[in-house]
């Protein structure tokens, strides 16, 4: 049970993003995307537009990176794309056969 | 005017958006009647106006703004409800942080696993539909269809900085409406200290 994720009794057991980040990351993003606290609230505030495949390769690449050297982030941003996936799953809906018939009777009548 | 040839090539190109449409059309309508309804009206006028469509560019996007034209006219006008405006958003991360973050993926949970055991199905379409309709339709557009931000704008008519906003806006009253869902039933927040 007790991996390094561990959180110690005189932490609070919540993860902030934008508090814990900024103390506990600083040595894993040297070599990865600078100064790390300040980096993961920009990661944070590009989210969705990385995420929708809206960004130049080269923001992309920021991210990328980035997020291969911090797990916090890695986890948020996979969070965000796996709840997606989930919500539009759910709001799929499957067509009634009625409605294809209705559809095609429609057309074929204007025709 | 129309032959047997075209026809075929509308049926052959356009019928497979069928689901699509129809899905949008659900959370749009809220009622299955009337989103067959719509769904019908939106693929006959696309079929008269067919020869309209540029061949090679984005079918399911050329529908999906008659669809949206349709319902404006055909639903919208009809309910004269005034646009509500007003969104009950929350901050960025907002569901993530209060389901765990790190913590709960650390403990090997994948979160489709961590969202199916706290949402129902109806509750996820209830979120939906509980957003303000000027939310709701690009937050379906972009999560569910997969449109792009310029298309979002083109179907609906508005500018892309506004499509992004309301985008940005929509996902995170949609998590915070998830969470009151999840809350009714006795979710807890797992950052609350003990």
């Amino acid at each position: 049970m007790s991996g390094p994720s561990q959180a110690s009794p005189d932490e609070p057991s919540g993860w902030r993003f934008d508090e814990v980040e900024v103390a506990s990351h600083t040595t894993v993003s040297a070599d990865a995307a600078g100064s790390a606290g300040d980096d993961c609230v920009a990661m944070v505030a590009k989210l969705y537009e990385f995420l929708d495949g809206e960004l130049t390769e080269q923001r992309r690449y920021l991210i990328q990176a980035h997020l291969e050297g911090c797990p916090s982030c890695f986890s948020a941003f996979d969070f965000e794309l796996e709840l997606r996936l989930v919500v539009a799953d759910r709001v799929k809906a499957d067509v009634p056969v009625s409605l294809v018939e209705r559809v095609r009777r429609a057309i074929s009548e204007d025709s | 005017v129309t032959n047997v040839a075209e026809q075929a090539s509308f049926e052959a190109q356009a019928m497979e958006f069928l689901p699509s449409l129809y899905s949008a059309a659900l959370r749009m309508t809220h009622n299955p009647a009337d989103a067959e309804d719509l769904v019908q009206e939106t693929m006959l006028k696309a079929y008269r106006g067919f020869g309209g469509f540029e061949a090679g560019t984005n079918l399911k996007a050329w529908l999906f703004r008659i669809l949206t034209n349709t319902y404006i006219n055909l639903y919208r006008a009809k309910k004269r409800r005034p646009e509500q405006s007003e969104l009950d958003e929350g901050e960025d991360l907002y569901l993530y942080r209060r389901l765990g973050g790190l913590e709960a993926v650390a403990a090997s949970r994948s979160t489709e696993d961590i969202v199916l055991e706290h949402f129902t199905e109806s509750e996820v379409k209830d979120a939906v539909d509980a957003l303000p309709e000027a939310f709701r339709m690009p937050v379906l557009l972009a999560d569910v269809e997969g449109f792009h931000y310029k298309e979002i704008a083109e179907i609906l008519d508005i500018p892309i900085g506004t499509v992004m906003s309301r985008l940005h806006r929509g996902r995170k009253a949609l998590q915070k409406a998830l969470w009151e869902f999840g809350r009714a039933h006795g979710l807890v927040e797992s950052s609350t200290p003990p």
